[in-house]
């Protein structure tokens, strides 16, 4: 049933759940299997170019880390997975990525927050939910 | 991995879609799927029997929407077993899965628009962050 299984990893304890669900799941269905970080703060404002190039290595070898973790989480299962790094917003990023590579499961962590910062921000899983172009499973 | 899904199920296509999925995942662990489907009594009916006709509709039309689910399991060699409650929707769901210990949701997702998903939140989404228990939304 599913082909190509994208796992959203950040690094946080939930969607390190998401990943153990995305790998046996991969397995189950003999499904090729993605991950994606995303680089959400990147500084916008830099009074020199130096000052973006730091933080950006800084950040190069927080998801190098993950990457390796991701991968090596996967070989222990005896599942291949592919790992992918992109700046942006979370969830434009994820979505874009998803209809771009036609995934057709997306695995994710689940945060929760209040009810009134969910009015006006919305989870990251829930609006993942609402605009990812495929099936969406949520880890508890 | 799965030991007990659920999935919920109006009647809606997308609801149909989410028991295909959720048929797929209980072949694979070798498990049986139950359905849960909500009844919405009208709350401030103006005579006890409008509650009954209402309730008598409602009985009809999800006998007809478990009978496809039951086909629909039988073939994949599934089985089935179907709960029909009377409630809230989401408030329903929820419990009936913190009590009977259902370690997947299986959900279809139907599609509002911005505003209408702000300012009431679709029931799909509501799932999301009520349940306790891992959610698939199935497209």
């Amino acid at each position: 049933m599913y082909k190509k299984i994208l796992v959203a990893f950040d690094g946080s304890e939930g969607s390190r759940k998401a990943l153990t669900r995305a790998v046996k799941l991969a397995r189950a269905f003999d499904a090729e299997l993605h991950s994606i970080s995303v680089e959400v703060d990147l500084p916008q404002y830099v009074a020199t170019v130096g000052e973006f190039d730091e933080v950006k290595r800084q950040k190069d070898e927080y998801f190098e880390g993950l990457n390796k973790e991701a991968v090596d989480l996967a070989k222990a299962e005896g599942v291949s997975l592919t790992p992918h790094v992109v700046a942006g917003h979370a969830v434009d990023s994820i979505v874009y990525f998803c209809k771009q590579g036609r995934f057709d499961l997306l695995v994710t962590g689940f945060t929760g927050h209040s009810r009134i910062y969910e009015r006006i921000w919305g989870g990251v899983s829930r609006n993942l939910a609402r605009f990812s172009p495929c099936a969406v499973l949520i880890e508890k | 991995m799965l030991k007990k899904i659920l999935v919920g199920l109006d009647g809606s296509k997308h609801s149909f879609k989410a028991l295909e999925e959720a048929l797929v995942l209980a072949v694979l662990a070798g498990i049986e799927v139950h359905t849960i489907s909500v009844e919405e009594v009208p709350r401030f009916p103006g005579t006890i029997g409008e509650v009954v006709e209402e309730k008598e509709a409602a009985d009809t039309r999800f006998g007809t929407v478990i009978a496809k689910a039951e086909k629909m399991a039988a073939d994949r060699g599934v089985q089935l077993k179907a709960h029909v409650l009377v409630g809230h929707e989401v408030k329903t769901i929820v419990e009936f899965v913190e009590e009977k210990g259902y370690d997947l949701l299986v959900v279809g997702f139907m599609g509002h628009s911005a505003i209408f998903d702000r300012i009431m939140g679709g029931t799909c989404q509501s799932l999301v962050r009520l349940a306790p228990c891992t959610v698939l939304v199935v497209k």
